[in-house]
């Protein structure tokens, strides 16, 4: 028997159905535990609670959103990783087309003009849109991950209702890009180390992505920009993630939106 | 309540056959861009079941809110509705990770796709093995 008909038997589909039916009898049967839970877990509780807790100091990150505090205080390093992943992807990526010939000025002439007037006024929208949502990532719901995915959506509009040639016209390289997907991530791991410099510089105690004062480091990222709430790094952390991901997204917009030629996939 | 339970379970039910059709796609489909496809299908449905595990039934109030302050706290019975309405915020903040690492890796996958099809001039997986065959009768 070839691997190809052991692939297609009928076994495989009956042995995939019996587990779908196992794990449904387990979870009607509750033998997962009963779901949902009327009450919150511990770890989630000890984080609801402190998200923004002014009367407990050494644990508040002074985030009103406790899915930011989770990403860039209490988890900061996981994420400083997450967006290090990130960067190997599209640099991975890159190194496969790395016979890109860039952009060609081509006749490209994009769609119809009432898509064209359109797109005009949404891209400006949604760059208004982006931008709130990433700079209140610690207030409402949202972030500089999901801020960076609607700005790159532009690139996207533009590409469709515009063609690609305009981007090559307003002066956009992959390699502008690439430079400043650099910048973020540099600025992601500059605002990380600013505790720490600062603590050797004065001889305080300090911690790497320190954020607000523990019982044994008295230094502080700034809590208040006057009367609303920072979140101390995590503004700053999220607006620096924001520019990286719209980039990272940005750039395979465009990776992909090219044609062979130009992406050195043809002799 | 009860129809809530219900709604539930149901949900998570068709999360589960949703897992196992994306199963059967990545074993037996040939074309290695609809494998990509199921996978893609796999991991989102693993996220969103790792959403729903977050979720709660409040006792006090009828319905959850997301972990998110609607004002900022001016005393410590402020926190304690919140604790009181609020669903779990950890399983969004690990999924909005894995979503990330998910973006980079299946760009990673289409770029690989292309370079494969520019290579055989197909996204069949089988398409090494036919050619085998071709050489060994002629």
């Amino acid at each position: 028997m070839s691997i190809e008909k052991i692939r297609r038997s009928p076994l495989t589909a009956l042995a995939l159905a019996t587990i779908t039916l196992a794990l449904s009898i387990v979870i009607v049967s509750r033998g997962l535990g009963i779901l949902p839970p009327k009450d919150l877990r511990e770890l989630g509780r000890t984080i609801a609670v402190n998200c923004f807790n002014p009367w407990n100091r050494t644990l508040t990150s002074f985030s009103l959103n406790a899915v930011s505090a989770i990403i860039w205080d209490y988890r900061g390093i996981d994420t400083v990783f997450e967006t290090a992943v990130l960067f190997a992807g599209i640099a991975g990526l890159s190194t496969l087309f790395k016979n890109v010939k860039g952009l060609t000025l081509g006749i490209g002439g994009g769609s119809t003009l009432i898509v064209r007037k359109s797109v005009k006024l949404v891209v400006l929208l949604t760059t208004i849109a982006s931008i709130s949502i990433a700079i209140h990532g610690h207030l409402t719901p949202g972030g500089g991950f999901q801020g960076g995915s609607v700005l790159a959506v532009i690139t996207s509009l533009i590409v469709v209702a515009y063609s690609i040639e305009t981007i090559h016209r307003l002066g956009i390289s992959t390699k502008d890009i690439m430079r400043i997907r650099y910048t973020a991530l540099l600025t992601i791991i500059f605002i990380a180390v600013i505790p720490t410099l600062y603590g050797l510089t004065t001889g305080i105690h300090a911690y790497f992505l320190q954020n607000m004062p523990k019982d044994d480091s008295p230094i502080s990222m700034p809590t208040n920009f006057f009367n609303t709430p920072l979140g101390g790094s995590i503004f700053f952390l999220n607006l620096a993630e924001y520019i990286a991901v719209a980039a990272s997204l940005s750039l395979v917009v465009l990776l992909f939106s090219m044609r062979s030629k130009e992406l050195g996939l043809e002799d | 309540m009860d129809m809530l339970i219900v709604a539930f379970t149901t949900t998570a039910i068709a999360l589960i056959v949703n897992i196992v059709i994306a199963t059967y796609g990545i074993f037996t489909d040939r074309s290695l861009l609809k494998k990509v496809i199921s996978l893609l299908i796999f991991s989102d449905t693993l996220s969103v079941f790792a959403i729903l595990i977050g979720f709660r039934i409040p006792k006090v109030v009828s319905s959850p809110s997301p972990p998110i302050h609607l004002d900022i706290p001016g005393t410590v019975k402020d926190i304690e509705e919140f604790l009181t309405r609020t669903v779990d915020p950890i399983p969004q903040a690990f999924i909005i990770t894995a979503i990330v690492i998910n973006l980079a890796i299946f760009s990673f996958l289409a770029g690989l796709l292309l370079q494969y099809y520019k290579h055989f001039g197909s996204l069949d997986v089988h398409v090494l093995e036919e050619e085998e065959v071709v050489d060994e009768v002629y």
